[in-house]
Parts: structure tokens; sequence; C-alpha cells
């Protein structure tokens, strides 16, 4: 195969991979849908209580719901082949490049873009996330169509400052935090909507009626991150000491550096919510999809409109 | 560089500053000497590329390509009057622009107006070097490592308490009580109460 030929089959693999996100988000959206329609709240009779409930689609009884989880069923599968397909793109993405594929913004979206299917679908092996699936599917769809029409580049050579095995150590740890900050923050965001809908009373009518209940989630979003955080706080370590190794310094309050920064204190500044009385709830929440917010800012809006030393190659 | 008598006025190199990661340099040549005096803007590309947007830049830092583009003028330099100006930048109020043009090494160019020449000999690599001495550097590393730790313990460590308390009950048997507090965000302490509390009941 000639390298032209790589790069080709690499963007194929991306654009078939945002063919199949497609399907499954309909599926998944499908799915709720179908559940919504299906308005009887035929509640099990006991309902668990507090912890420990799986907030699960098999739950809110078992005939009328069948069209939603067959197609939330569908949207999984599909989800598993989309992730293959980008793990096929970003690898040939690599062959091609003949380097890790993380070298700039167009390669670190896609990779990223891995990285929420990664961590949702390793996540659902675990226990049922069919509910969750709609709204990790479009994040990584706008991650991935983001990346082929505006930060598509072609690869080049890496630039020196970036020759590094610290690249694979420094770069990885922040994909992995890219998918599970983006994964909290869609439970984050739910939890807030469910939350909402349990004080109105329409938590088991409305369209938040799939989802587990609003504690349950605040728990799951929990779990991420403090699955992520330490992640993320040895991702701005390992940036520190390459930052050594590469410029001289280990912190220079680059914009990349302070925005990381600023990430971490507003995670931290979660899972201190956490913990304190009157915070637990939906301000917690609120306080996660803020450091998703400040995660982006320090990825786009870094990269694109500040000058810094992380803008690498073009973008 | 040549003035318009054919003579010599410059023939050394000039340090051209880098701009970016990949060595796009800019740099400017003064001539005073000469008459009109000259200027030149420069920029040094080691590896050179064109855009319709960006114009010309480089594109990777080693000199796989190099060429330098240039802009004369000529006029007054202001290096007369006793002002301050910076070697890195050429002040073109009261100057004329001849031309531009790109050279690769060796070439010549032959300046309008026959003011003089300008030929690209060569190009030398330089490096500047900043000596830092950084003592807290290891302690940083240390105390991050020990952060991380730190952190680690906290958040994956469960810490619970678990009270069982025994007393004799109105009926002559023995009431056995079991209370937990989780004190970490950890769902399962209901169950290991429970988990407690039924292998107290299998030992009675």
């Amino acid at each position: 195969v000639t390298s032209l030929g790589l790069a080709e089959a690499s963007n194929l693999a991306i654009y078939a991979t945002m063919v199949t996100l497609t399907f499954a988000m309909i599926a998944f959206a499908i799915s709720f849908a179908a559940t919504r329609v299906s308005a009887p709240a035929s509640a099990p009779a006991l309902v668990p209580a507090g912890v420990g409930a799986p907030g699960a689609l098999p739950e809110h009884g078992a005939a009328e719901v069948a069209p939603g989880i067959r197609s939330a069923n569908i949207g999984m599968a599909l989800t598993w082949l989309s992730f293959v397909l980008l793990v096929i793109g970003v690898t040939l993405r690599g062959l091609w490049a003949d380097r890790v594929p993380w070298g700039n913004m167009y390669e670190f979206s896609i990779t990223s873009a891995l990285g929420i299917l990664g961590v949702f679908l390793l996540w659902s092996l675990k226990r049922d996330l069919r509910w969750l699936g709609l709204f990790v599917v479009i994040p990584t769809l706008l991650t991935l169509g983001l990346s082929v029409t505006v930060l598509y580049t072609e690869a080049a050579q890496l630039v020196p400052a970036l020759k590094s095995y610290w690249l694979i150590i420094h770069v990885s740890a922040a994909i992995i935090c890219a998918g599970a900050f983006t994964v909290a923050g869609a439970t984050a965001g739910l939890s807030i909507a469910r939350s909402r809908a349990e004080v109105k009373g329409t938590a088991e009518t409305g369209w938040t009626r799939n989802l587990p209940d609003a504690e349950r989630l605040r728990i799951l979003t929990y779990r991420v991150i403090a699955f992520s955080f330490p992640l993320w706080t040895f991702a701005v370590i390992a940036g520190a000491i390459w930052a050594e190794n590469a410029w001289g310094r280990y912190w220079g309050w680059d914009p990349k550096e302070t925005w990381a920064f600023i990430t971490w204190v507003v995670y931290a500044g979660y899972l201190h919510a956490r913990s304190t009385a009157g915070w637990r709830g939906d301000r917690a929440s609120w306080i996660a999809i803020l450091g998703l917010v400040a995660f982006l800012i320090n990825y786009f809006g870094v990269n694109i409109f500040v000058n810094s030393l992380h803008s690498y190659a073009g973008v | 560089v040549t003035d318009s008598q054919g003579r010599v006025v410059l023939d050394d190199s000039v340090v051209f500053l880098p701009q970016d990661g990949n060595f796009t340099s800019t740099g400017v040549i003064k001539i005073p000497d000469a008459d009109p005096q000259v200027g030149i803007q420069g920029l040094f590309l080691p590896t050179t590329a064109l855009d319709e947007v960006r114009g010309p830049f480089s594109i990777f830092p080693e000199a796989d390509d190099p060429s330098v583009f240039l802009s004369a003028w000529a006029g007054d330099l202001g290096m007369d009057a006793g002002k301050p100006q910076s070697i890195y930048s050429l002040e073109t109020e009261g100057m004329e622009q001849l031309g531009l043009r790109a050279l690769v090494p060796g070439q010549t160019w032959e300046l309008p107006n026959g003011a003089g020449t300008v030929t690209l000999g060569n190009y030398i690599r330089w490096a500047s070097f900043q000596i830092a001495f950084d003592p807290g550097k290891e302690a940083a590393l240390a105390a991050s490592v020990i952060a991380i730790l730190g952190l680690l313990g906290s958040l994956f460590i469960r810490r619970r308490r678990v009270w069982v308390r025994v007393r004799p009950a109105e009926d002559g048997t023995t009431l056995v009580e079991v209370a937990g507090l989780a004190r970490t965000e950890a769902g399962e302490l209901p169950v290991e109460v429970a988990d407690l509390a039924a292998d107290l009941k299998g030992k009675s």
C-alpha cells in the first residue's frame, strides 16, 4: 500500500465511523422516543430505594418498552462498530505519518473521539449504560465533524519540540481525560435534567424517564471524575516534566498550562463540592459541567485563538 | 552587498531572529555607508513554502530548501539623527522601496536603478543558550508525586465506620444491631453492613 493509500484509507475509515455513529445516534434517539410514548408508569411495585438501584431500560416494565430496548441494542452494536472503524482510522493515520497520531489538532481530535467512545464502551461492559448512549454519541459526532471540516490537516513531520517519548505519556493521559470528562459532563447534565424532573414530578413521564434517578447519575459522574482527576493531575505534571526537558522550565504560565491549571482547579472544586453539605446535588453537577467547559476552552480556544507554545502545525 | 559603484559595503553574516518553531526568521540589513543609504528587510526560510494566505513561510526547521525573501529600500535610514533604533527592524519612513526578490544561496540580485547588488553567500546556523539553575525542581517533582499518591488515597481508599451493639432483649434473647457510616463516596456500604449482620447471625 502506498503511503497516500494509507491516508485515503484512514480518511475513509473516519467517514465510515461518522456514518455508523449517525445511525447509532438515530437508534439511541428512537429508543428514547419509543420508551417515552408508552406513558403508563408501570413502575415496579418495589422501587429499590437509595443507593444501588441500577437505572436501566429493562426496569421500566417489560412488554411496552421492547421496541425501545431493541433500538438501544442496535445503537450499542453500532457504537462498537464505530469504535472499531475509528481504531482503524486512527491507526492508519499513525502508520501513514509513521508516528503516534497526535501531532496536530486534527489527529488529537480523532483520537479524543476514540477516547470518548473507549471510556463509554469500557464502562458499558461493567454496567448497563444504554441510556447514556445518545449523550455520548452526539459529542463524539460533533468532535469528528469538527475534525474533518475545520481541523483537517495533511500529516506532516513532527515539529522537533514534539519528538519525545513524553508525547506518548502526556498526550495519551490527556486523551483519556478528554474522553472521561466528556462522559462526566454528559452524566452531570443528565443528572440536572433528571433532578429537575423529579422536583416537578415528571420524572417518570417526561423524557428523563429512561434515566437512572438523579442521585444515581450524580454518583456515576463522581466516579468518572474521581477516576479522571488524578489522571489529569498526572497529565499536567508529565507536561511540566516534558516542558522542563524541551523548553528549559517546568512551568511558564503558557496559556495551555494556565488553562490546564484552571481545569484542574474547577474539578478539584467539584470534588470538594461533593463532600460539602449544600453543594452535593445539582450545584456540584454544574461545577462538573464548568470543568468540561474549561477543558474545551483549553483545547479549542487556546489552540485556535491564542498564541501558545502548544499551537503546533498550523493548529 | 555592493553599492552603486560596485564597492563591497558589507561582507558579513547578519543575525535573523526565528519567529516560529520552524525557524521562519526575520532580519534587517542596514548599509549606512551606501549613497543613498540602503536598508533590506529579509525573511529567512530554512524550508521554503508559499501559501496564498500566509505568504512565504518555513514548514520545517531543517535547512532543506533555504531561501531569503528580501525587500530593499533606499533613502534615509534615520540612523544619523541619533535616535536609538533596533538592528532587527527598519524604519521605512523617508525611504523608497526598490523592489522585492527571493534568493537561494549563491544567487545575486541586481538592485533596480543600479543601486548595487545583494548576494546570498551562505547561511550559518546559530544558537543562543540560556543557562538556568533551578534548585527547586527536584523538590517540586517529589512534592507532586506525593500529591498524586495522596490524591489517589483520598479518592480510592474507602473510609467507613461500623458499629455493632449487643444487648439483651426483653424476651431473653440477645439483640445485635449493626450500623455503618460511609465517610467517602462509595455505594456498597448497605450491602457490607447487611453482609456483616448475616455473618454475625450465622455465628451465633
